[in-house]
């Protein structure tokens, strides 16, 4: 799966830029590697990645700041790899605009399946997924990747796009934390609440209109997520 | 003896001056109602001075020098005795409402100028007072500035928590009166020795030192604070920087041990063996770093806990998914019921707690056995119970597991371990109010840990967070 796709490491730890360009080089990726945040931007610029791995703790802008301006230009899946394993770490990575984070010292395979995940999510579907959805306040068409939110034009991260292309498969059923972290992540996840909490509240400030209540994902307390779609809406 | 001499030339002065006032009345040979209103006039005069006496012998002499002097020319006195009377009797109530009144203004006055000076005095022990930046320089200052402001024999100040008493001047003899010095319910004790200050400034002086000592406390604690604060973040920027300077390397050998391990080409049996040595031994050193971490963590955040309402759910959860990081996936059978209360304590504390004691019963049990962890709310505590199938403890052991660096004396060599984990536990439990204890049931050791529950939040359990593990 990780055959032919560009996988763009950024650590300012030599030999673990070493180790992994080495293995995952074995595994047939095109790896790149630089040393800090303002390299990858530059990098960015000139070539096309499938994945960047992400360092925290690194001299100059450091990881966090390099995450959210990746993120700015960039839909490219990004997985935090770091020494930090708190929770608090956690949430700030993801909102940082991070799909997945990886704490280190790891093992290569759980590294690998990470990195399957982050790339199987990219090019997910199911039958039963709308191929647009239409419903007052948003448009969503899944084949073109668009999605209008009030009117306006929205634009979602990956990962984003899959938990609401999930959530709508399964419109007006309560979707379980697991269930949904497993459908997006891979079967390896479904302890990483925080993943959820951190994803929805930017899925919601991106299409739900203002206001205090949120009108298309709803929270069911203590089981998951669910969409509301109205009924006697058209899906086409 | 001056003031006996001042008085006994008052009195004569005074008669002096009643018989002055008769015998000119005499001459003049007035009528009756001049000398009279003369006399009780020099009998007000008099009074004023504010000597009871002397306007009582004042009174009389008045009274009589108008009974003999006013005599017609027949020599029988002019007025009966009914009018004698009459006369002694408005010149004695002249005296003495004269008197009265001369005496109570200069009370009044003396009343004053006391007050202004206990006031001058109260305002420079407290200015003194307000100088003072800690707690034992300014019962040493209160003291001091007591017995020479108030001219005390002593005073002692007995602070509460403090080593010794803080004691000026002399303490022997003298009247001694003790009293309550505080704004908050502490037992500070203030002795005054020698010439008592009025009920009033006693008072005055009690609350006063009350408030400085609180007000020394609170700085006091504040610093403390703020150290406590900077220890923590000094501790945590040091620890991170540990972790990271040690789990970079580490990254490196079981990122790369785990490649060669895996890639499953390598053709001798020996060249296998020794890169799952590295790999294993990688893994190990990583579980002590963590343990080292968490176990320096966790004292410095005792040291300064926070106090929240944590949700035993999700603590649960986060422990499961951290064993499971360590030791693989194992069997956990979890029953904490929906809606259980929230417990007020130090998330990370708690984590760390149920963290031993799951860790513990992992250890001791046999491979491949489950461990059940269950919730209950029982008398307004939160009772979790970690149950494995172990071997049953010994009766004399089931107290001592919690003592620090001991271990069960069957498991001791063959258990890798600090013997520090039920230790902490129990540190943990008891900060926040709670117990930990152990059970022998016939299932297994059942490890308990109680928390009071947050007041008034029963059956509140609304975090979209958590949800039941069921593995």
């Amino acid at each position: 799966m990780i055959e032919k796709r560009t996988i763009l490491l950024i650590d300012d730890e030599p030999q673990i830029r070493r180790v992994l360009r080495t293995s995952l080089t074995a595994q047939g990726a095109n790896v790149l590697d630089v040393q800090s945040g303002e390299e990858a931007l530059e990098l960015l610029r000139e070539h096309t990645v499938d994945l960047i791995l992400l360092d925290l703790n690194m001299p100059g802008m450091g990881g966090l700041e390099a995450c959210r301006a990746i993120r700015n230009g960039w839909d490219v899946p990004i997985i935090v790899v770091s020494v930090q394993e708190s929770d608090r770490d956690k949430v700030e990575a993801l909102d940082a605009g991070a799909d997945d984070f990886v704490t280190k010292p790891f093992s290569f395979d759980e590294l690998m399946a990470r990195i399957r995940a982050a790339l199987r999510r990219t090019g997910f579907a199911t039958d039963t997924t709308p191929k647009k959805v239409s419903t007052p306040g948003l448009e969503i068409d899944f084949e073109e990747r668009r999605v209008i939110a009030g009117g306006k034009m929205v634009r979602l991260t990956p990962t984003e796009f899959d938990i609401l292309r999930y959530l709508i498969s399964q419109a007006n059923k309560p979707v379980p934390h697991r269930k949904l972290l497993q459908a997006i992540w891979g079967p390896e996840y479904g302890d990483q609440i925080e993943y959820l909490r951190v994803f929805i509240n930017q899925l919601r400030k991106k299409i739900e209109p203002p206001g205090a209540k949120p009108t298309f994902i709803a929270t069911e307390p203590r089981i998951g997520y669910r969409f509301v779609l109205p009924v006697e809406q058209p899906v086409a | 003896m001056k003031r006996k001499l001042r008085r006994i030339v008052r009195i004569a002065a005074s008669m002096a001056l009643i018989c002055l006032i008769a015998a000119v009345c005499e001459k003049l040979g007035s009528n009756r109602a001049t000398p009279a209103m003369l006399l009780v006039l020099a009998v007000l005069a008099i009074a004023t001075l504010g000597d009871r006496v002397l306007a009582l012998v004042s009174s009389i002499a008045a009274s009589l020098a108008f009974s003999f002097y006013f005599v017609d020319q027949t020599g029988a006195r002019a007025i009966s005795s009914v009018q004698t009377a009459i006369t002694l009797a408005t010149m004695v109530l002249t005296a003495f409402t004269g008197s009265h009144l001369a005496l109570r203004a200069q009370q009044r006055a003396r009343e004053a100028i006391r007050r202004r000076e206990e006031m001058e005095r109260l305002n420079e022990l407290s200015r003194v007072l307000l100088v003072a930046h800690t707690l034992p320089e300014a019962a040493e200052n209160a003291v001091r500035k007591l017995v020479e402001l108030f001219n005390l024999d002593g005073a002692v100040l007995r602070v509460e928590g403090a080593l010794q008493d803080f004691q000026a001047g002399n303490l022997a003899g003298g009247p001694v009166s003790v009293m309550r010095a505080t704004v908050d319910g502490r037992a500070d004790m203030l002795e005054l020795h020698g010439p008592q200050p009025s009920g009033e400034v006693r008072n005055a002086i009690a609350s006063m030192i009350g408030l400085v000592l609180d007000r020394a406390r609170n700085v006091e604690e504040r610093a403390r604070m703020e150290a406590a604060t900077r220890g923590e973040e000094l501790r945590s920027t040091v620890l991170n920087a540990l972790a990271h300077n040690f789990k970079t390397p580490l990254t490196s050998i079981k990122a790369a041990a785990s490649v060669l391990r895996s890639a499953g080409d390598l053709r001798r049996a020996d060249e296998r063996e020794l890169i799952a040595a590295i790999d294993e031994e990688a893994d190990r050193l990583e579980r002590l770093i963590q343990e080292s971490l968490d176990l320096a963590r966790i004292e410095g955040r005792r040291a300064n806990p926070q106090s929240e309402p944590c949700s035993i759910p999700i603590v649960v959860d986060k422990v499961i998914s951290k064993m499971s990081r360590y030791l693989g996936r194992r069997e956990f059978i979890i029953d904490i019921p929906e809606g259980l209360p929230f417990v007020i304590g130090d998330a990370f504390l708690l984590e760390q707690m149920l963290l031993q004691i799951v860790d513990n019963a992992w250890k001791y049990s046999q491979p491949g056995a489950r461990i059940r962890i269950s919730g209950a709310l029982c008398d307004g505590d939160v009772i979790v119970t970690v149950q494995n199938d172990g071997s049953e403890i010994p009766e004399n052991e089931r107290e001592r597991i919690f003592e620090k660096f001991y271990r069960g004396s069957k498991y001791r060599t063959r258990i890798e371990g600090t013997g520090l984990g039920l230790a902490i536990a129990r540190t943990i439990a008891e900060a926040f109010r709670g117990r930990v204890w152990l059970d022998m049931e016939p299932e297994g050791p059942a490890f308990r840990f109680a928390l009071p529950a947050e007041a008034g939040a029963e059956g509140t359990v609304d975090r979209e967070a958590h949800y039941i593990v069921n593995r």
